[in-house]
């Protein structure tokens, strides 16, 4: 009786990127669709996805193998890991990445998120929340990559996402005014963050008049990519931007859809403008492929690696440098935590007495509010109130979160809004989990219970 | 004498088996067509609201039994629970069955007495009934509370709904059915207008326990006695 | 309902005489015990069933703890983080920065006939 199941998967198809047209129903030319997909024969119609879909997505009735509709899908899969029959399946990458470990001139660079690392050995056996970091990067390194953890980029994004939310404080709330903060001046207050590519993608479809609120900064993955390709790739590794194949291991499998992206060729664009590559280069991705924690277990398994036996000790490298607001992210509340610790120290000067702030973390709570009290250095330690609200998964909230600012857009000031329950712990990308007899499964004997 | 008969099936009894007979080969038969994706989706959505709403008298009708007719209910659970000697010693021989249809020696010639059921009914029936609470129970809960229910259970109940119903109406069919025909005062006394009663004689070759442990006679006139319930 | 040709002269005793005491409690008690093991080993299932959750997300603010430990509380904490902007020659917001780390790009999708992306 595994406690893990299987997951089947299916390679990109060509059509995978859409054809030559600018738009092809909701989706750019360029980025992924049908990321994920209804089994036929398998699926008995229970319904039971239906009702985790945030965007309600799913077609069929009670009883018929079920579809899901690719303009309103934003590839969360949160109806893949809830599925009772493991009858949804997701759009993999990991044949393509094989090849890439094959290949001798590419440096490929394994690029892990915070919630893989609480799951992924789940799928060798381990119970939930078994935390592997060394054990992670010595697996990878002995699969072939080079390490650059997301962490890292986190933190980078805390940096820019906090500086952003402080400049629209400062413009929105105190009403300061200057050239620094014309930016800002087109985007009002409440501040969402942009870090769930399910989410963005939800927002676009079914509330574009969010738009404007979310916030500039990318998404800790799609910095990392850049800064690879540009910062990483000259002062760290020393390699032509050209050879690096970034390989983001996700919980998540919008992810997918977002590494997919038209404009998220930024080091390209960059390193073309700075005569770093020859102007001829033909575009590439920040991000080249994505593989969700189970696919990164696959590619474990099919090299005969197993994280739970590699050893806990390795010497910390600069791509792997993370601090305690980064790994949160992975938690629901755990961006908004990771940005209040920062903005709290930039606005007032001293770091928070204690920087466990509970009162944000989401648990099992639909929306969490709460006031975040800020004392102002500029302001000679004048308290502003920052009101802030996490929503902890997308199904009915999202649309909560909009009644109720509607109802009075002061509300908040920050919103941070992750699509899967819990954050992306819970992603569709990670391990699913079969649920079992939590009672029966001690008294079983140890063969089954494995 | 021929005039002599027994009440074997009151009203309450008849109309419950009746009703939940007729509901239950409707749900058969839109949950395998549904199941097996014999047809459309169109029609499948139908075939999905008959089953739900059958589903319903179903319901009603089982739990308006229990709770209705409560002494008939818990009279019969006893009936079925009595495993005794003669419980056991009925499957040596199968009830003379394979020997008096097909031919079979099987076992030996006598049968052991039983009571208002036999042994094969027993198992059968608790098994019926058991399975008439389990699908509804697994089937209202898939129906409202499919996501809650979380992903193993969820499995469980569906398989049971599904595998569950399949064998037992096979058994029905199969077995259950055939036998009732075989035994015509039965089936008469269950499906007629009427009284639900059988010739003494029946009941003394098939339940002889029965007769003499839990019978009286209610009436010494000559003439027949109106059928009451 | 009207009498058939046919009709009764036995018929069972009452249940009262029929059903003991200790008969009624068998049948009550099998039926009981039934319900109460099955339904006691699917609530626990239920209730357990996102207990995976919690536990990851344990996991995360353990390693949060360790970090906090080692003075790795907040990202402004990161060296790292602050070595990027020394060699990029740039600052959070400043002008690379932008260019690598920020988008410009949300498309308004809720209008199918949108010709392309545009400025926010």
């Amino acid at each position: 009786m595994s406690e893990v199941s299987k997951i089947r998967t299916f390679p990109p198809s060509q059509e995978s990127w859409g054809g030559e047209a600018a738009f092809e129903g909701m989706h750019r030319k360029g980025e992924l669709r049908g990321i994920i997909k209804i089994n036929q024969d398998n699926c008995v119609g229970c319904d039971t996805c239906t009702a985790f879909c945030p965007t309600e997505a799913i077609k069929g009735s009670l009883g018929v193998a079920h579809a899901i509709s690719t303009n309103k899908c934003v590839a969360c899969g949160q109806c893949l890991v809830n599925c009772p029959f493991g009858a949804i399946e997701q759009m993999s990458f990991v044949d393509i990445v094989m090849e890439k470990l094959a290949d001798p001139k590419a440096f490929v660079v394994s690029h892990p998120a915070p919630a893989v690392r609480v799951a992924i050995a789940e799928e060798f056996g381990a119970p939930a929340g078994e935390l592997t970091i060394n054990r992670l990067y010595n697996a990878f390194e002995k699969a072939g990559f080079h390490n650059y953890d997301i962490n890292f980029a986190a933190d980078q994004t805390i940096l820019e996402e906090g500086t952003e939310f402080i400049k629209k404080v400062r413009y929105w709330v105190l009403g300061e005014r200057g050239e620094d903060l014309e930016h800002v001046a087109h985007h009002p207050l409440p501040h969402f963050t942009s870090c769930c590519p399910a989410w963005v993608k939800n927002a676009e479809t079914f509330h574009p008049q969010l738009i404007p609120h979310i916030s500039g900064a990318k998404s800790p993955i799609q910095m990392g990519g850049p800064l690879a390709k540009t910062w990483a790739a000259e002062f760290v590794w020393k390699k032509d931007p050209r050879d690096i194949y970034m390989v983001s291991v996700t919980p998540c499998t919008a992810k997918i859809f977002e590494a997919s992206r038209p404009e998220f060729n930024s080091a390209y664009e960059y390193l073309k403008e700075n005569n770093k590559i020859p102007q001829d280069t033909p575009s590439f991705q920040d991000i080249d492929a994505v593989l969700t924690a189970r696919d990164a277990a696959e590619i474990f398994r099919r090299k005969g690696i197993n994280p739970l036996t590699m050893s806990d000790e390795r010497e910390m490298e600069t791509m792997n440098v993370y601090t305690g607001a980064a790994t949160i992210f992975g938690a629901s509340g755990g961006v908004m935590e990771a940005a209040l610790r920062t903005a709290y120290f930039i606005l007032s000067g001293t770091e928070l007495s204690n920087p466990d702030i509970t009162l944000v973390r989401g648990y099992e709570q639909d929306i969490v509010e709460a006031t975040i009290p800020v004392p102002l250095k500029a302001l000679n330690g004048k308290v502003i109130n920052v009101k802030v609200a996490v929503v902890n998964g997308a199904s009915r909230n999202i649309k909560e979160i909009v009644k109720r600012l509607t109802d009075d857009k002061n509300q908040y000031h920050f919103v941070e809004v992750m699509n899967c329950p819990g954050g992306c712990v819970n992603g569709g990308g990670q391990p699913v989990r079969t649920m079992g007899t939590s009672w029966l499964h001690p008294l079983l004997p140890l063969p089954l219970r494995a | 004498m021929s005039n002599e008969r027994v009440l074997k099936f009151p009203m309450s009894e008849k109309m419950f088996h009746n009703i939940n007979m007729v509901t239950w080969m409707i749900l058969a038969i839109t949950g395998v067509l549904i199941y097996f994706k014999q047809v459309g989706e169109a029609t499948a959505l139908l075939m999905m609201t008959f089953h739900i709403g059958i589903a319903i008298v179903f319901t009603l009708n089982f739990v308006g039994f229990v709770v209705l007719n409560a002494d008939r209910f818990f009279l019969m659970l006893r009936n079925l629970l009595i495993w005794d000697a003669d419980t056991f010693a009925w499957f040596k021989n199968l009830g003379g069955y394979p020997r008096r249809l097909f031919g079979i020696p099987f076992g030996p010639e006598e049968v052991a007495p039983q009571g208002r059921f036999n042994a094969g009914q027993k198992f059968t029936y608790l098994f019926f009934i058991f399975m008439i609470f389990g699908l509804i129970v697994t089937g209202w809960l898939l129906y409202f509370m499919a996501p809650v229910l979380g992903k193993t259970t969820m499995v469980y109940f569906f398989n049971f709904h599904v595998w569950g119903s399949i064998i037992a109406t096979v058994m029905a069919v199969g077995a259950h059915l055939p036998l009732a025909v075989i035994n015509i005062e039965d089936f008469k006394a269950m499906f007629r207008f009427g009284a639900g009663d059988v010739p003494l004689e029946d009941a003394l070759h098939h339940a002889p326990k029965w007769v003499e442990n839990d019978l009286v006679k209610v009436s010494t006139l000559e003439q027949p006695l109106k059928a009451h319930r | 309902m009207e009498a058939t040709k046919e009709n009764y002269f036995y018929a069972e005793k009452p249940v009262g005489q029929l059903l003991s005491r200790r008969d009624f409690l068998k049948a009550a008690g099998v039926s009981v015990s039934a319900i109460a093991i099955s339904g006691y080993a699917i609530t626990d299932i239920v209730q357990k069933r996102k207990s995976y959750i919690a536990l990851r997300q344990q996991g995360l603010y353990k390693d949060d703890k360790r970090l906090q430990k080692a003075n790795l509380t907040g990202s402004h904490q990161n060296a790292s983080c602050l070595k990027v902007y020394q060699d990029m020659g740039t600052k959070p917001m400043g002008e690379v920065a932008e260019q690598l780390l920020h988008t410009k790009t949300y498309v308004d999708r809720s209008n199918l006939l949108m010709q392309g992306a545009h400025h926010v």
